[in-house]
C-alpha cells in the first residue's frame, strides 16, 4: 500500500500501473514540527549516524538494553531535550543515546508512558540519527493482561513475544530461526514505538517491534529471556552475549538493586 | 498527470469522526469486514494523529491510525480513523484533510458520526434515533444524494442557529470548514448514543448507511445485510474470564 502525507500537495510523474504515485511524499522538516506547540524537542548528538538504531521503551526493554548492550556505567554520547514553553523555560532529558559501535546507535526511551500528543514530536527526533539506508528495531514490553486472547495456554503464560514489522523489512533474510509469531489482531502498540514504525511505513524503512508480554516488570532472567531474541537477526548477531554468565548475573543484580522496591506488598 | 492517474477520482469517501462511543469508527470498521471487495489503498499520515500501530485482518498486514480503502467495484473509498487527534490540533488536521480530499479528487464525502444522547431535546428522546445534516443548507443536495425520505434532519433547538453536535469530534469541524467552501459536498450521519458498549448502536448506523448505499450484501430471504464483524472487535473488554479460577 502507499502512504500519503497531509501536509501539502505531491505533485510527481503518474506510475505506469496508473495507480497513486506517492514515492516522494511530503515529511515536514523536524524543526517545522512543534514551533507553534507548547513543548520543544531538541537532538544534541554529534556522532555518526545509525546504520541500526536499537529504541528500547518501557522498564523491561532498557533493562535489557543496559545489560547486553552497553557497559556498566556508560555515560550517553546525545540526548532528546524536552523543552516546556512556560515560564520556566523547564526542561528535562526524554531520550538517552548511546554509540554501541560504528554504525549501531542505542536509544533509551526514558519515559515510559509518553504524552501521547507529543510522541510524533519526540520520533522525528530519533529520525534524524538514521543514515538513508538504516534499519529500526525497537525493543518495547508490555503486561501480560493487557495481551488480548482467547487461547488459554498462551493467557497462562508467564511471558510472550510477538513482533510487528514495516512493508520494508526483509522477513525471510533477517532471522536465523524462526521468527517470533506477528502481533494478532486486535493487539496493538502505541506511544514512540508506533511513532517511529508509522514514519517507517511512510519513509519505506525496515522496522521491527519485538514486543515482550511479561507478568511483572521486575527484572529477573524471565522477564528478560524474550528480547534475547533480538540476537537471532543477522543485523545484531556480532553483539551476541559474550560476556561471562557470572557477570551478566551480577550486572542483573546491580540492576535489580537500583529498582526501588517498597515493602507495603510483599 | 497525477490527477488523471487517481483510482480514486470521483469515488465518494466515506470516514469516520472520533466521537462519542466511537461509532462512527465502529462502523467503518464493520464496512470494511462485511463489503467484498475492499482493499487496503493505503495509510495517511499526519503530525497531528496520535500514533496507533497493529496487525490488520491478516497478520502479515500492519496497519497505521488511518488508512483508506479503496472498492473499486462499487466505486467508494473508505477512510478509517484509529486514533483521535492531538490535543489543539484539530483544526490543522482539518484543514490539511480538507486539502488532501480536494487534490485527490474525491466525489462526495460522507461522514458517519455520534452524538451525545444525553444532549438530546425532547422531540429526540423517543423514535428513531438516526439524524443527519448536509452542507446545503437549502436541503436540494438530499435529493441530490439520494437520501431516504424518512430520514430526519438534525433539528435545532429553538432560537439557535445552529443544531447542537455535543460529542461529534471533528465532525463540528468539518461541519464548519465544509459550510464555508462551496468546492466539496457532503452528507454527515449520526446515530445518538453513549460512551459504552455500542456495538449494537455501530451496526445500526451500518445498516441504514447499507439500506441507503448497498455496500454490504444481504440475505435473499431476509433482506438483513451479511455482517461479518472484524477482528478488532474482539475482547474489547478484555479476556474472556477463565473458568480454571474457580
Amino acid at each position: 500500500g502507499s502512504v500519503v502525507s497531509l501536509l501539502r500537495p505531491v505533485i510527481s510523474p503518474a506510475p505506469a500501473s496508473g495507480r497513486l504515485n506517492l514515492s516522494q511524499p511530503v515529511v515536514p522538516a523536524p524543526d517545522q514540527i512543534g514551533t507553534k506547540r507548547r513543548r520543544l524537542y531538541e537532538l544534541f548528538f554529534e556522532g555518526p549516524k545509525a546504520q541500526t538504531l536499537l529504541l528500547a521503551t518501557n522498564e523491561v526493554a532498557l533493562g535489557f538494553s543496559s545489560l547486553y548492550f552497553l557497559t556498566a556505567g556508560q555515560k550517553p554520547d546525545g540526548k532528546i531535550v524536552e523543552t516546556l514553553k512556560d515560564e520556566q523555560s523547564s526542561s528535562r532529558d526524554v531520550c538517552h543515546i548511546f554509540t554501541v559501535t560504528k554504525g549501531l546507535i542505542v536509544c533509551h526511551a526514558l519515559d515510559a508512558n509518553p504524552d501521547l500528543n507529543y510522541v510524533n514530536d519526540i520520533g522525528s527526533k530519533i529520525l534524524e540519527l538514521l543514515e538513508t539506508e538504516a534499519h529500526i528495531i525497537i525493543l518495547a514490553s508490555d503486561s501480560l493482561s493487557n495481551f488480548k486472547t482467547v487461547d488459554l495456554e498462551l493467557d497462562r503464560q508467564s511471558d510472550l513475544l510477538r513482533k510487528l514489522v514495516s512493508d520494508s523489512w526483509q522477513e525471510s533474510t533477517s532471522w536465523s530461526s524462526p521468527p517470533p509469531p506477528p502481533l494478532e489482531s486486535p493487539n496493538m502498540v502505541s506511544g514512540i514505538p508506533a511513532a517511529l514504525m508509522t514514519f517507517a511505513q511512510f519513509k519505506k524503512i525496515p522496522c521491527l517491534i519485538l514486543i515482550n508480554y511479561v507478568d511483572s516488570k521486575t527484572l529477573d532472567s524471565i522477564t528478560l529471556q524474550g528480547f534475547k531474541k533480538v540476537f537471532e537477526i543477522p543485523l545484531l548477531q556480532s553483539f551476541s552475549p559474550t560476556i561471562p554468565q557470572k557477570n551478566v548475573e551480577k550486572r542483573l543484580r546491580e540492576l535489580i538493586s537500583k529498582v526501588e522496591q517498597g515493602n507495603l506488598y510483599i | 498527470m497525477l490527477q488523471e492517474c487517481l483510482p480514486t477520482r470521483s469515488h465518494p469517501s466515506f470516514q469516520p469522526t472520533v466521537s462519542i462511543g466511537n461509532v462512527g469508527q465502529l462502523a467503518i470498521d464493520l464496512l470494511l469486514a462485511s463489503s467484498t471487495g475492499t482493499e487496503k489503498y493505503g495509510d495517511l499520515a499526519h503530525p497531528a494523529l496520535i500514533p496507533l500501530v497493529g496487525s490488520g485482518e491478516t497478520v502479515e498486514q500492519t496497519w497505521t491510525s488511518c488508512q483508506v480503502h479503496v472498492n473499486e467495484k462499487s466505486k467508494v473509498a473508505f477512510v478509517q480513523l484509529r486514533s483521535d487527534i492531538a490535543k489543539g490540533r484539530e483544526r490543522e488536521f482539518v484543514d490539511d484533510f480538507m486539502d488532501w480530499f480536494k487534490r485527490s479528487e474525491f466525489g462526495d464525502l460522507v461522514i458517519l458520526s455520534s452524538l451525545d444522547a444525553v444532549e438530546r431535546g425532547e422531540s429526540q428522546l423517543s423514535g428513531s434515533q438516526f439524524r443527519y445534516l448536509t452542507t446545503n443548507p437549502k436541503g436540494s443536495l438530499a435529493k441530490e444524494f439520494g437520501l431516504k425520505e424518512d430520514w430526519l434532519t438534525l433539528e435545532k433547538r429553538p432560537g439557535e442557529q445552529e443544531p447542537r453536535l455535543y460529542g461529534s469530534g471533528l465532525a463540528k469541524q468539518l461541519l464548519q470548514n465544509l459550510s464555508q467552501d462551496d468546492a466539496v459536498e457532503a452528507v454527515f450521519l449520526f446515530v445518538f448514543c453513549t460512551e459504552g458498549d455500542n456495538l449494537n448502536i455501530a451496526t445500526y448506523l451500518t445498516d441504514i448507511f447499507n439500506q441507503w448505499k448497498g455496500s454490504i450484501p444481504c440475505e435473499e430471504s431476509t433482506r438483513k445485510p451479511k455482517f461479518r464483524f472484524p477482528s478488532t472487535w474482539q475482547h474489547l473488554y478484555g479476556n474472556p474470564i477463565q473458568s480454571n479460577i474457580y
